[in-house]
């Protein structure tokens, strides 16, 4: 177990040193920084001299060992555009990020397995037909879209809820939360839904193929025809063999998630990472859009290995499987 | 404005008490009386006052530092830190500035002339990125504690026009933190004042959340009248759609940048109120005009060196459509590429000519391209307002006479060094004159490329006689002597069509009723001149 | 004879399909005796499972019970609510599935498998519902079972699982237990083992047991009575012996035919030539008339239903109508 967590974090690294290279060699494309970096009455010498104490005359593969080198010491320099630490910046933004997607995760994850599993047990309602043809809607409108419409009816229209930013935030220790204040907790709604609306409608979508197969297999009939109440049948179950799969799905989805926050987060104004990210992107922040693709990078590789650490948790077949193979 | 904002729930909406009880609950907190929230696109990147000479960072500053001189809305300069200023008496080459008396920092240090030689220094230094607008100063000097020489290079008659956005930071504050110098890159450390303030500024920071929230309150110790806003919460929203939702909702009271495209609509709305200017910047197209050959184009020549087709492009260019259709009559279409604030700026050279196909067909023909001919066009599509539906029409209409434009819109940050490195044949650039000075103008986009001049002269327009002119006006101190250069240079530049104008770009902020604020040149509107009804 | 434990009169099963309604289950009816075994046969798609599945009230939709009833003890138990039926299931009748492979979850131990289904029915604690669980399957032939019940079902071997099948579907003690080919998935080896564990541990407890077979060997050798299924219907019914012996409907005839010798196997029911017709498109008059080597004119015309044919049997053929005409 322990060797085989060793070997999935060397591999890890790995994917990480590739995302790193094949990031620097991208950012070439994204523009010139020194372009943003100085004012227009800067002149070509003065540009010069920038560009040679950023560095940024240097070849590529140089920026990249030099970076790679700092980055394993957790130095990943200062920010262009906002003059700060970029690991401290990523940091300090990371909490906003993390709870949007927390709660995403959350919401898709309780409503798309509860509409997958209702939807799966009555397959001709009408609360079926609207919540899937609903959920339809749901994936085919463009994520900004559905915020801007979240905005203009709750907080334009209804005055209900806030159209952007995190609201009031506390200070817990170095995470600065939004979750224990009420103006906090109802500026995370609106973003919430929109970022989790999709991973809800795919989980969702999921759970209930799933369960329609699962309530079709022969231990779902034998255990019905043992007597055991629907509740023990359906949920105890049906829901738990469902949940293999998709919880598989799901955790890569909140590595998705926290990537596709970058959306939502630009049309709430929300102070996470993936606006930094975006803001970095038109500045040509090269410092800060190389650390990160790597924390993005890391997030992945690490819910990868927690799904699969999971699956085997849930999964009692994995268990032998790698037992015997081991022998 | 808890007033303001209760007759708006129910103005706009004439909706029931508990509705609007509940925008009250989420807005309760920053509806104090004397509270302004104010919203625009993007937040200060710094509070280094010398690090970033960027439009953001330069506003919510002018609230915290202040400058020797000010600008007022109608484009003049105002008094500031200095209270007078004039070129010295027997030494053209000396600008000499009076200071206000009784300025204090806001840690209560005295603001005296040693810290505005230090912070003319700063300016001035290695790392500072106001360096280029004081290019041309050799020495700055205290001569009392209220008097202070700035001594030029050569004559310099507008120089004082350079000095509106350089913040005077205190010399001792300085030096005890260690930034003497603004921030280094190379350094890999984090420049002090990025994120701490002493200034001698209206407003003192109260707290500060990059990209998030800046809360500044009034200083008390300050030297002009308590203005009638005495906090600031300031937020940058950067979505256009979210921020005009979020002055909708009563979340903000003002918005600085308001989308073309809301405009009419914000106007109509009740409770809203827009307020709409000139902005001093000019939006244009150039064109290589000295190349033999271009880099994009399907002919061997190049035709944009030809005099027939410069006017035959000016012929094909519908002004007034980009102002109606693009710019949904948010513009001023102008035919030549300058602010009407800027010194140098005539009616007549404003006035343009309706579009005539049929001449510029014959033109073109004249020219040697009765086919027309293809090329480049470059725009980028994330600097001007509707920069790249601007590029999309202007497409369609050399279209007309068989001119193949092939759209490239970038990012700025790939358009800008292209221009600037001679990489494109055809563009769309804009340009924001700071001094007030047709100068700004020339050296940059008119001037033959050299050390000092030129770095925008994607044109590559080079003509010795109005290089010379060029560099005459920078030292000549008889202003009508100067301003008679001036107009000869333009009248050069409009009849050799170096530059093909589009139009001005208009500015407009949107306030709750009951807040006035003017439309400010240089898009920098300072709080203190806000008024409540 | 004991007295009737379950009766199925004129039993309908019925498939809404688009192209009109399916009439998979027509009008069956035969009885259950209190501890016998009633072996059923038929070839493949004849309705078998069907029955067994309307018996113990899990046909799934679209399929439905159109007419007749069912009954237990006496008791109407087909319309019962679906709660009630809940009742019944597991606890009066038991049903073991083809195979034991897919029977199990796999995701949960042995023992909570079994725990929860004696809970379900008894109100028992945790703990006893265990003792209860380990006994159980020391019956049924799981060695170590107090250690091997924490298992999970991908710990046991097919036939291994098969027994464990039976002991849940027997945890609660039904009455009847319903066996669908409970052998067909298993290796031949073990076949028989499983088949006398079902017979003898539903003998000791005086259950009665409803084998779904297509091996008339294991008929033979388990079966008290014998039904026969053609296409939805009952074409025969009664003693094992009689049925062997002298099988009366052409059918039967065929099927006994394919009694395999001891040495010798034989799986399908591939003896009588042709293949059974689909639901769609049954002929008129008797189902098994296109295949039959005996075929009258009546048997295209009308359709025969079981009659008595002394004792315990009935036959649905018009050759015995006519025999017995003739005795007239
Ligand atoms: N959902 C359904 N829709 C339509 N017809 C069905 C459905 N389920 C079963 N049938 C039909 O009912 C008939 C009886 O099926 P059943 O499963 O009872 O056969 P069986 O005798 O058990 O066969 P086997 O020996 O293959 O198990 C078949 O002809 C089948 O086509
Ligand atoms: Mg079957």
């Amino acid at each position: 177990m322990i060797a085989y967590i060793l070997r999935r974090l060397a591999q890890s690294v790995l994917v990480m040193l590739v995302v790193a290279l094949v990031s620097f060699s991208l950012f070439r494309f994204v523009g010139d920084p020194v372009a943003t970096l100085m004012g227009q009455e800067a002149t070509v010498a003065d540009r010069e001299a920038l560009r040679e104490r950023l560095g940024l005359n240097e070849p590529v593969y140089m920026q990249f060992a030099d970076f790679a080198m700092r980055a394993v010491q957790g130095d990943f320099g200062i920010s262009y555009r906002l003059q700060q630490p970029v690991a401290e910046l990523i940091l300090s933004r990371l909490p906003a990020t993390l709870e949007l997607a927390f709660i995403s995760g959350i919401i898709a994850f309780v409503f798309g397995v509860g509409f997958g599993v209702y939807t799966a047990l009555n397959r001709t309602g009408w609360l079926s037909n609207v919540i899937m043809t609903t959920s339809l809607i749901g994936v085919s409108l463009p994520t900004f879209l559905i915020g801007i419409l979240l905005i203009w009816v709750f907080a334009v229209e209804l005055q209900w809820l806030p159209s952007f930013g995190r609201g009031e935030t506390v200070d817990v220790g170095s995470w600065r939360t939004g979750l224990l204040t009420p103006s906090g907790r109802a500026s995370l709604v609106l973003p919430a839904i929109t970022l989790g609306l999709y991973q809800m409608t795919l989980i969702m979508r999921l759970v209930r193929a799933e369960m329609l197969e699962v309530l079709r297999t022969d231990y779902i009939k034998f255990a019905r025809a043992r007597g055991l109440t629907n509740r023990a049948v359906n949920f105890g179950h049906a829901l738990k063999n469902t949940l293999v799969p998709v919880i598989t799905i799901t955790g890569l989805q909140l590595g998705s998630i926290i990537a596709f926050a970058i959306i939502t987060e630009t049309v709430f104004q929300w102070p996470g990472v993936g606006a930094l990210f975006i803001n970095s992107v038109q500045f040509v922040d090269v410092p800060v859009m190389a650390a990160y693709l790597m924390m993005i990078a890391l997030v992945f590789v690490v819910i990868n290995l927690i799904v699969d650490l999971l699956y085997y948790a849930v999964d009692p077949r994995l268990r032998v499987d790698r037992a015997v193979a081991r022998h | 404005m808890l007033k303001i904002q209760n007759t708006l729930n129910f103005a706009r909406t004439g909706r029931t008490m508990m509705l609007a009880g509940a925008a009250f609950a989420l807005t309760l907190a920053a509806a104090d009386a004397n509270t302004l929230r104010w919203a625009r696109v993007g937040d200060a990147l710094t509070f280094d006052p010398h690090s970033a000479n960027e439009g953001p960072t330069s506003t919510l500053l002018h609230h915290i530092y202040e400058t020797l001189v000010g600008r007022n809305t109608d484009g003049s300069l105002a008094a500031g830190l200095a209270t007078e200023w004039s070129i010295h008496a027997e030494d053209p080459t000396i600008w000499v500035f009076k200071l206000r008396e009784g300025v204090q920092f806001h840690d209560g240090a005295d603001f005296t002339a040693e810290d505005v030689v230090f912070s003319m220094d700063r300016a001035r230094s290695e790392t500072s990125d106001f360096k280029g607008l004081h290019s041309s100063v050799a020495e700055v000097t205290a001569v009392d504690d209220y008097t202070v020489h700035v001594k030029l290079e050569g004559a310099s008659p507008l120089y004082v026009q350079n000095l509106t956005n350089t913040f005077m930071v205190d010399k001792g504050w300085a030096e005890a933190n260690g930034v003497v110098a603004p921030q280094d890159f190379k350094a890999g450390e984090e420049n002090f004042a990025v994120r701490n303030t002493n200034g001698t500024g209206p407003y003192t920071v109260v707290s500060r959340d990059p990209e998030v929230r800046t809360v500044l309150a009034h200083f008390a110790g300050h030297w002009g009248d308590v203005p009638q806003v005495t906090e600031i919460i300031y937020t940058p929203i950067k979505e256009a759609a979210t921020r005009v939702a979020a002055l909708l909702s009563g979340e903000v009271d003002f918005v600085q940048d308001v989308p073309v495209q809301d405009i009419v609509r914000l106007e109509q709305t009740a409770g809203i109120k827009v307020t709409a200017g000139p902005e001093n910047r000019t939006i244009f197209f150039g064109y290589d005009v000295s190349s033999e050959k271009l880099i994009s184009a399907n002919v061997d020549d190049n035709p944009f060196s030809k005099p027939q087709v410069r006017e035959a492009l000016a012929l094909t260019l519908d002004r007034d459509a980009i102002q109606q259709v693009v710019m949904r009559g948010q513009s001023q279409p102008s035919g030549v590429a300058m602010p009407p604030f800027v010194n140098g700026w005539t009616e007549a050279m404003h006035v343009y000519s309706a579009p005539d196909y049929d001449k510029a067909k014959a033109l073109l023909t004249e020219a040697g391209y009765p086919d027309g001919f293809s090329v480049d066009f470059h725009c980028p599509n994330d600097r001007y307002l509707n920069d790249e539906a601007i590029c999309q029409a202007f497409v369609g209409m050399v279209g007309r006479i068989g001119v193949k434009a092939n759209l490239v819109s970038q990012s700025r940050t790939i358009h800008f060094p292209a221009i600037q490195n001679n990489e494109v044949d055809f563009y769309l650039l804009g340009w924001g004159v700071p001094t007030f000075d047709s100068a700004y103008i020339f050296d940059f986009l008119i001037h033959s490329k050299e050390d000092k001049r030129g770095g925008w002269n994607g044109s590559r327009y080079s003509n010795p006689e109005v290089d010379a002119m060029i560099k005459s006006i920078a030292t000549e101190t008889d202003l009508v002597a100067r301003n008679a250069t001036v107009a000869k240079i333009w009248e050069k530049v409009q009849e050799d069509r170096v530059l093909l104008a589009v139009h001005n770009q208009l500015l407009a902020y949107a306030v709750k009723d009951g807040i006035n604020l003017a439309a400010h040149p240089e898009n920098q509107p300072k709080m203190t001149t806000v008024t409540f009804d | 004879m004991a007295e009737v434990l379950l009766s199925v009169r004129d039993l309908v099963v019925e498939f809404p399909t688009r192209r009109g309604v399916l009439t998979a289950i027509d009008h069956v009816s035969f009885d259950i005796h209190a501890g016998e075994v009633l072996g059923v046969v038929g070839e493949s798609g004849a309705g078998k499972s069907l029955t067994g599945a309307a018996i113990i009230g899990l046909l799934e939709p679209p399929g439905r019970i159109a007419g007749g009833e069912i009954l237990l003890k006496g008791k109407r138990i087909d319309n019962l609510g679906a709660e009630a039926m809940r009742r019944i299931r597991g606890k009066r009748i038991g049903m073991v599935f083809q195979d034991p492979l897919t029977s199990l979850n796999p995701l949960y131990t042995i023992a909570r498998q079994l725990i929860e289904t004696i809970r379900t029915h008894w109100d028992v604690s945790e703990k006893e519902a265990r003792e209860r669980a380990v006994a159980l399957l020391d019956r049924v032939g799981i060695p170590a079972a107090r250690r091997r019940i924490d298992e999970y079902p991908h710990h046991f071997s097919g036939g291994m699982r098969q027994r464990v099948v039976i002991a849940l579907a027997l945890a609660a003690e039904p009455e009847l237990v319903i066996a669908d080919e409970p052998t067909t998935a298993l290796d031949v080896s073990v076949q028989s083992q499983i088949i006398d564990l079902i017979k003898e541990i539903c003998a000791e407890r005086g259950a009665a047991v409803m084998l779904i077979t297509h091996d008339m060997g294991v008929i033979a050798e388990t079966a008290d009575r014998v039904a026969v299924l053609y296409a939805g219907r009952l074409v025969e019914i009664g003693p094992v012996r009689d049925v062997i012996t002298a099988a009366e409907h052409p059918y039967t005839r065929g099927l006994m035919g394919s009694i395999p010798t001891l040495t010798q196997e034989t799986d399908r029911l591939v003896q009588i030539p042709g293949a059974m017709p689909r639901l769609t498109a049954l002929p008129t008059g008797c189902a098994f008339n296109p295949r039959c080597e005996q075929v009258l004119a009546r048997c295209r015309a009308d359709r025969p239903e079981p009659k008595c044919r002394g004792g315990a049997r009935q036959v649905a053929c018009w050759l015995h109508e006519q025999k017995a005409v003739d005795h007239v």
